[in-house]
């Protein structure tokens, strides 16, 4: 028995276990953090990777805000790119490969050099519940730790199966135990559990590829990085490659279908849609005869290879057989099988928009458990299930995160609002207010609130505003320059750089003086505010409009099943979601429009009472 | 605080004496409501929907009317809820003491627009149909009706669908671009898109462009009486709208304001406006009312030029470009026929009404110049055109964008607000106040 009280227990130390430990004690509170190996803090179970489409922009949010993420793969990144370069800025997106051992071993340093932060290893199979609170958790050995809040972060490990073909066994990940009596504690307390799915793809020997007729992709220079205002500065070492599956792939796939996990009746999870496995792809689109494999290094220290593009379940002969036909890789070896995973997660209405549960109070979830997939995700959950956590034991208002103001309040409120019914990835097109959300002002949309947390210290702050004013004197400075041009007209600095073809640089033509202290990131974001200044504005109207209705707040008890006016469908999915505002209820599937005018009007009733 | 869910009831036929009169009832107390009151073979509660029975009206012991009772039963019904539609022998006392027995036994009369509204409010009707039924309510006239009957139907709903979805077909093929530009997938070219654009854009151009004919045949067709003063203008439009409403005297310059009258010429809706006689030198008064005549005078869609035949021309005619304008020379009754070659004016003598049927035929004419090609959904009113207007700007701005190749997302973006006009003509996602300001234009019983 521990009689001591943490304020803070987190199970799980992933990517949203140690977001969420780590914000919670920078603030201050006891926090206590399990996980089932040490060894595996901050393991990269799936893709060597962070960021990329939309998940860049996650991670460099949860940086702003004073996260872990972003500062771990500038230090341990081995191969940087900027993707998307060929659109707009609004969805260029960082990606950088990890060095995957590197990696876990910098998080788990990071962890543990933290104050207030104790690691523990133990398996976590029970919670303690009392009166409908949090008090704590159980271990395998029998022993009880007090928290007066709870983070369940326990991704694939909630129950996990590792199939593959004909075989399964419990795991967490290959290798590792799975988490089996938690499922049960939560099941006990309330919580339904859907089954979801993943998969991951086999590991190749690098000194067994052939790599002349790989197409190799080379990193950008200089390294886009993820961390701003800190002395990290990120090195490319490698390159990654690209092939191609073919009709010959296609065939072993197709003769063998039964085989796979996925196609035997084995898995019954979901998995989605947007990573199937490469048998889902050939089945779902047989029209297509090639599809991409990219080949990415595993890390500085070893010859493992990636090879992204080929999740799957088959059995180990068939996953030799399949990437044996892939062009480059006749000779492959395999050092790991791929393999599909079953988890548990619990359906998202049960969370809020701090991420506590709606059964029991102080009782937080994060990452996989909320039916999300991917790293970043999890991350960004991770930090706010954290930063509430505190909150809440401090008997503070949640911080919740909206739409208009970053990635992160997309997530949550698809999540809480919509649901999930296969696991969630970010997409730029869930946000609708994408042109406002971009990687390049994450720092200026979010470091001011990580601040006034106490996750972004002073010392690194004051860099921000620093760059902050430099960038703003920097504007007036061009709107009230004059440009020196062979035209008669009078242009402004800032109209010349308006012009598509003008770079920042390009205004020393005109006889512009550039400080010295206006670094590439001022330049590029000044260009980018001042190019695209009339679409910025429009999605501020935008923000505005929808804000009309997002205001609009709905008491928190209000009865929607008597409110008969709007369908019973309708009734029953605001009763369970309990949105906030107005604009929270038109959000949620199966309200209608209708409903939604009903509800404006009902509460207008209420308003004039 | 009014109930969305008690029964209400109200007549929902014009006032008048007609032939029959129909009094609605909705809400779910509607057959206990006729139990107390009807006489029929069949028990209330055991009729079916979509059935008329024939039965007696009472209160208490009194005989009222025979009449003719239609069910609809939820939610197959007009507002989605149980509704009865009584048909009595026309006359407003028979009718109203049907409503009143009603009334008191247990519906409550309704507000305005109430029907429509819970039929909204239940999704029976979108936006776009529920502003046609205030359509079909306030129409007069029968090319109006029509008009709105089509819209009704849904053809300005269902030509905005067709748009929508082709806008989200875009839409979801540069998302698939922007999010999944790793996937090695084959994406369009820029120039494609713009092809696809412009397709859309001569689609909802054509829409906006229906909103000259739609908006006359729902405001009206505007033809206005103007011309020097003592030209007998008022007296031309008292003629026309065949009652004495401008006051008429020997002085010039008495119409100070404009005087507006609705007729109905062939089933179109005429607005005719009187106004002030024009001339240089005026007092300020008279100044005021020339000035407030400019104004009509650029609305119109038919200026009819007044001037006395018996005096020589002083004032110039305004040219107003676009404008049709027919010149009428009246006070013909004051001169010989023939005196005086007028060409392609008009000779009238509001006196006498001589002529005034020429100056209705050519109102007809000039309106039957529109097409009215009612059939692929028309633009009625100025909200619609607001609306799309803005969505056919924002479709330009998506041409344009894509033409100098600015970036994949902001494309989406310019067809994202593409959309969303269009969605806020058919009342996807109106704001609160179009829904408060449509419900303020019901009127009772429908």
């Amino acid at each position: 028995m521990h009689s001591k009280i943490y304020d803070v227990i987190v199970v799980g130390a992933g990517h949203a276990g140690c977001e969420a430990a780590l914000a919670a004690a920078k603030i201050g509170a006891d926090t206590l953090m399990f996980m089932i190996k040490l060894e595996t803090i901050g393991r990269m179970s799936c893709n060597p990777a962070v960021g990329g489409l939309a998940k860049g922009h996650l991670t460099r949010e949860v940086d702003a805000l004073g996260g872990a993420i972003g500062q771990v793969i500038d230090r341990t990144g081995i191969h940087f790119r900027m993707l998307n370069k060929s659109k707009g800025p609004a969805v260029w997106a960082p990606r950088a490969q990890a060095d995957r051992m590197k990696y876990q071993l910098e998080m788990r340093s990071v962890v543990e050099h933290q104050e207030n932060l104790e690691i523990k290893e133990a398996l976590v199979e029970e919670l303690l519940v009392q009166k409908g609170q949090i008090k704590g958790v159980k271990t395998q050995y029998g022993q009880t730790y007090f928290g007066k809040t709870v983070i369940i972060a326990a991704g694939t490990f909630l129950n996990g199966t590792i199939h593959i073909g004909k075989n399964k066994y419990s795991a967490g990940r290959a290798g590792e135990f799975a988490s089996l009596k938690l499922s049960d504690s939560l099941k006990a307390h309330g919580f339904p559990l859907v089954r979801f799915k993943t998969g991951t793809p086999a590991r190749l020997d690098s000194r067994s590829l052939d790599y002349v007729k790989l197409e190799e992709q080379k990193p950008d220079e200089p390294p886009p990085k993820f961390s701003y205002y800190t002395d990290i500065e990120p090195k490319n070492y490698v390159s990654c490659f690209l092939t191609y599956t073919n009709k010959r792939t296609h065939k072993i796939i197709a003769d063998n279908i039964t085989k796979s996990s996925l196609f035997s009746g084995n898995i019954t999870g979901i998995g989605a849609r947007y990573c199937p496995s490469i048998e889902d792809k050939i089945k779902k689109f047989p029209e297509k005869d090639r599809h991409q494999v990219f080949i990415e290094p595993e890390g500085l220290n070893t010859f493992e290879m990636y090879a992204n593009g080929l999740p799957t379940s088959f059995p180990p002969q068939v996953q030799l057989d399949m990437i044996h036909s892939v062009e480059g890789l006749e000779n492959a070896k395999l050092m790991r099988y791929g393999y599909a995973i079953e988890y548990d997660s619990i359906p998202t209405e049960y969370i809020q928009y701090s991420l506590e549960t709606r059964l029991i109070k102080g009782l937080f979830f994060a990452g996989q458990i909320n039916g999300t997939s991917g790293y970043e995700e999890a991350a960004a959950q991770g930090i706010i299930a954290g930063i509430n956590a505190v909150n809440y034991v401090m008997k503070k208002e949640p911080i919740v995160m909206h739409r208009d103001n970053s990635y992160i309040g997309v997530l949550i409120d698809d999540l809480v609002t919509k649901g999930v019914d296969e696991p969630y990835r970010m997409f730029t097109a869930r946000a609708e207010y994408r042109l406002h959300l971009r990687q390049d002002n994450a720092d200026e949309r979010l470091m001011p609130l990580g601040h006034d947390l106490g996750l972004i210290a002073d010392e690194r702050y004051n860099k921000f505003t620093e760059a902050l004013n430099i960038k703003n004197r920097e504007i007036i400075k061009l709107q009230k320059t004059n440009a020196k041009t062979d035209s008669d007209k009078a242009y402004k600095m800032i109209d010349i750089l308006r012009r598509p073809e003008i770079a920042y640089d390009d205004l020393t033509k005109f006889g512009y003086k550039i400080g010295n202290d206006v670094t590439d990131l001022i330049k590029d974001k000044i260009s980018l505010e001042v190019k695209y200044e009339g679409y910025i504005k429009r999605q501020k109207q935008e923000i505005e409009r929808f804000n009309y209705l997002e205001n609009k707040s709905i008491p928190a008890d209000f009865n929607y099943m008597e409110f008969e006016t709007i369908s019973y469908e309708a009734r029953e999915k605001l009763t369970k979601v309990k949105p906030l505002s107005v604009g929270q209820a038109a959000r949620i599937p199966g309200v209608t429009f209708a409903d939604v005018s009903a509800l404006l009007i009902k509460l207008k009733t209420l308003d004039a009472k | 605080m009014i109930s969305h869910n008690d029964t209400i009831a109200a007549v929902s036929t014009p006032p008048g004496i007609g032939g029959i009169s129909i009094i609605r009832i909705s809400g779910s107390e509607c057959l206990q409501v006729l139990q107390k009151i009807f006489t029929t073979s069949t028990k209330p509660e055991e009729m079916r929907s979509h059935h008329i029975y024939y039965g007696k009206i009472y209160d208490e012991k009194a005989l009222i009317d025979e009449v003719l009772v239609s069910v609809f039963k939820k939610p197959n019904s007009f507002t989605g809820e149980d509704v009865l539609e009584i048909s009595c022998h026309g006359g407003s006392f028979v009718t109203q003491r049907v409503l009143q027995t009603i009334l008191k036994n247990g519906a409550r009369h309704a507000v305005k627009g109430e029907f429509t509204k819970r039929a909204f409010l239940n999704g029976k009707i979108d936006l776009t149909e529920a502003e046609a039924v205030i359509d079909l309510i306030q129409a007069s006239t029968k090319h109006s009706l029509e008009s709105a009957l089509f819209q009704l139907e849904g053809k300005l709903h269902h030509a905005i669908k067709l748009i929508l979805d082709e806008i989200s077909t875009i839409r979801a093929e540069i998302e698939m671009d922007i999010d999944f530009s790793d996937q090695g997938l084959e994406y369009k070219k820029s120039e494609e898109y713009v092809k696809d654009l412009i397709e859309i854009k001569s689609k909802i151009g054509k829409l906006v462009n229906t909103a000259q004919e739609g908006m006359i045949l729902h405001d009206g067709y505007r033809v206005v009486i103007a011309g020097p003063p003592n030209a007998g203008k008022s007296s031309v439009f008292n003629r026309i709208i065949e009652n004495e409403r401008a006051i008429v005297t020997e002085i010039p310059g008495t119409t100070r304001d404009y005087i507006e009258e609705n007729i109905a010429l062939e089933g179109y809706l005429v607005k005719v406006f009187d106004t002030a006689g024009l001339r240089e030198r005026a007092d300020e008064i008279e100044q005021f009312g020339i000035e407030k005549a400019y104004k009509i005078l650029k609305k119109a869609h038919l200026i009819l030029w007044i001037e006395d035949c018996t005096v020589s021309r002083e004032t110039s005619i305004p040219s107003l470009k676009d404008t049709k304008l027919i010149s009428v020379f009246n006070k013909s009754d004051l001169i010989e026929k023939n005196e005086i070659v007028v060409g392609e004016s008009i000779l009238v003598s509001a006196k006498t009404g001589n002529g005034i049927n020429r100056i209705k035929q050519e109102i007809i004419k000039n309106i039957d110049i529109q097409k009215f090609d009612i059939t692929g959904g028309l633009i009625t009113n100025s909200r619609q055109l607001s609306a799309a207007e803005k969505s056919l700007k924002a479709i330009n701005q998506a041409i344009e964008t894509t033409e100098v190749k600015r970036g994949l997302e902001f494309i989406a973006f310019d067809l994202h607000e593409a959309s969303e006009y269009l969605e806020e003509i058919i009342g996807k996602i109106s704001s609160e106040d179009i829904i408060n300001s449509i419900f303020d234009r019901f009127c009772v019983g429908k």
